[in-house]
């Protein structure tokens, strides 16, 4: 099972990255997840993706309305989008504090309720607060978050507020909600990927998003760290899925590019780790061409659901 | 044809970054380079690469010899060398220069590779040899007038501080006017991620290119858009990375925004390779148009193709 945790599908292009051409919707987005993307010589799709409004949409521009309507506006594409393809997009729901931290909390709540969100994110820098100072902002969210099981998706990779350490105090009075760190503490604005693979080794409720790392120190974290603290992102639009998918197939190969990695620990990464960590049911990696094509079109083909474990059928 | 600028086959691990498994040989290269890799649907392979030796081999190191001056240089390139000379048709010499061996003897080096072994690239590493490149400048010109003499074209290390902040060599870039310099894997490495500053100094200097290895991709795209479109060229940094990443990273530019911007596929292979040979003086080749194009060229990088 192929899930992307970071996707960006909009009717409206990012106001702050402006990036070029229509915007990119829901629909161009299937379709960009469908592939499909040779994996070790068998075709496969991302079966489904966490999909969020682009940041540059979710902080307030005049204009806007206020409070509680004003993130439900930031947030109603993504919550149409995935009532409309309930089988392939999960929602992820971006909070901004500036909007009030209670009224996020609470529109949390609501998007878990109605819409089966699974996630949240946060964008200090988008949003323009300290998160190691600001904890009265986070908290409201915090709290929900550990509520609902609902797991924290960081964007980390450039000051001054996205440092992957500045979390730390968040994460560590939020032991029970699992955080990942968005894009492995890389952006535009800097490299703090070892960071990341620190934090993630020492700390139990942390993990790292896959892309945006450099190919040659991925290599070098996924040998050290536990096999479940690894997830599929890509980040896309503006990315695109092939380049990461290669990122880590390649980890299969021998060294010095790859650790021998074996197919299972693979799929791991590319989808189950994070399956397990939201209560979506797991799946082998395909074994057969047959297999493979077969689960382009469906998720679970070939295998029995719903008896503790998916096995072939 | 493509052309990979950047890969470092070696028999000693790099001693610095201290890679896993056993040395990444000549001949695990060429087995790397000849893929196929799926680009546009058709089976590719690198054509070529631009060798030299790790970085982290290229220092004085205590029980690794205790050779100096030109002896430590040939030591240190005797691998490439040996590469070079065996796969005439896969491999280019790249060499390195490192002033703390003599400023003199390094020159010199450059002239006997470029003449003896038709080396076409040097290599400047400042972080690795530790010396500032916009105040060590004598360390620098004996070099560069070399290469100015003898049309080599320039690599730079760029990406991480305290050495190689791509604008700390504008003062060599801009004395050197008729060198050409390219702009190592994009301003990006693991201490450091300053693509904006080559994207703009290749914008704006006739003399300077970008290798697009390492580069954000959703940077690249942007960037692309923008460059003219002989100033971007296919390096991979192979090992550690591998090249299918970074092909895809060049493909994806064909697909529509926002993650492309349609580019043909002429463009496409300037980018690939053709650029570079022509900078060099290799014959360029066109894309495969077909798949038996392709799967010929898998063996030969002029079948189906005749040259001018």
């Amino acid at each position: 099972m192929i899930i992307d945790t970071h996707l960006h599908p909009t009717n409206l292009v990012d106001e702050a990255w402006r990036h070029t051409g229509t915007p990119f919707n829901g629909e161009r987005m299937l379709k960009l997840m469908d592939g499909p993307y040779m994996i070790n010589g068998k075709p496969r799709r991302i079966d489904m993706g966490f999909i969020q409004p682009p940041p540059g949409n979710t902080g307030y521009r005049d204009g806007n309305r206020m409070g509680r309507e004003g993130i439900r506006d930031y947030m109603a594409y993504i919550a149409e989008l995935c009532q409309k393809y309930p089988d392939r997009f999960i929602g992820n729901f971006n909070y901004n504090p500036r909007w009030g931290p209670e009224n996020g909390a609470a529109e949390l709540e609501f998007h878990v309720k109605e819409y089966g969100f699974k996630m949240l994110k946060l964008h200090a820098n988008m949003h323009g607060y300290r998160p190691d100072r600001a904890l009265d902002w986070l908290r409201p969210a915090m709290k929900k978050c550990a509520e609902l099981g609902v797991v924290v998706l960081i964007h980390t990779g450039d000051g001054p507020y996205t440092i992957p350490t500045m979390f730390y105090p968040i994460i560590r009075e939020f032991p029970m909600v699992n955080f990942i760190i968005g894009h492995f503490g890389i952006q535009t604005g800097g490299n703090y990927s070892f960071e990341s693979f620190w934090m993630a080794m020492d700390t139990p409720n942390v993990y790292c998003e896959s892309g945006w790392c450099f190919q040659s120190r991925i290599v070098e974290f996924a040998k050290e760290l536990p096999k479940n603290k690894i997830v599929f992102g890509t980040d896309s639009p503006p990315n695109e899925p092939g380049m990461w998918l290669r990122e880590l197939e390649v980890l299969c190969h021998e060294p010095p590019h790859g650790l021998g990695l074996s197919e299972d620990d693979l799929e791991g990464y590319l989808g189950n780790n994070i399956a397990k960590l939201v209560g979506i049911e797991p799946t082998p990696p395909p074994r057969t061409m047959d297999e493979a094509k077969a689960r382009l079109t469906d998720t679970y083909a070939g295998l029995r659901r719903n008896e503790g474990q998916v096995v072939p059928a | 044809m493509i052309i990979d600028i950047s890969c470092y086959p070696t028999k000693l691990v790099d001693l610095a970054w201290r890679h896993d498994g056993e040395p990444f040989t000549g001949e695990r290269l060429i087995k790397m380079m000849d893929g196929p890799y799926y680009v546009n649907g058709k089976p590719r392979r690198i054509d070529k690469a631009f060798i030299q030796p790790p970085q982290g081999n290229t220092i004085y190191t205590h029980g690794y010899g205790d050779l100096t001056g030109k002896a430590a240089i040939r030591d240190y390139m005797s691998y490439t060398v040996e590469m070079v000379r065996q796969y005439p048709d896969r491999f280019l010499g790249c060499f390195v220069y490192n002033p703390r061996y003599g400023t003199q003897n390094g020159a010199e080096e450059i002239e006997r590779h470029a003449k003896e072994y038709g080396f076409k690239m040097v290599q400047l590493q400042a972080n690795m040899h530790a010396y500032r490149p916009d105040r060590a400048l004598d360390w620098l010109r004996p070099a560069m007038k070399k290469c100015a003499d003898l049309g080599l074209i320039v690599k730079v290390h760029t990406g991480d501080g305290p050495y190689s902040i791509p604008t700390e060599f504008y003062p060599i870039i801009r004395e050197f006017p008729s060198v050409n310099f390219i702009l190592g894997h994009f301003g990006v490495q693991t201490g450091g991620v300053y693509v904006f500053e080559p994207f703009q100094m290749a914008m704006d200097a006739p003399n300077v290119y970008a290798e697009s290895g390492w580069c954000l991709q959703s940077r690249i795209v942007e960037f692309a858009k923008e460059l003219p479109k002989h100033k971007l060229l296919f390096g991979t940094d192979t090992p550690p990375n591998e090249p299918g990443m970074w092909l895809r990273l060049l493909e994806v530019l064909c697909h529509e925004p926002p993650q492309g911007l349609n580019l043909d596929e002429d463009t496409l292979e300037d980018y690939f390779g053709n650029n570079i040979a022509r900078m060099i003086g290799i014959e360029p080749t066109p894309p495969p148009r077909t798949m038996e194009d392709a799967q010929a060229r898998l063996k030969d990088s002029y079948a189906s193709f005749q040259p001018a």
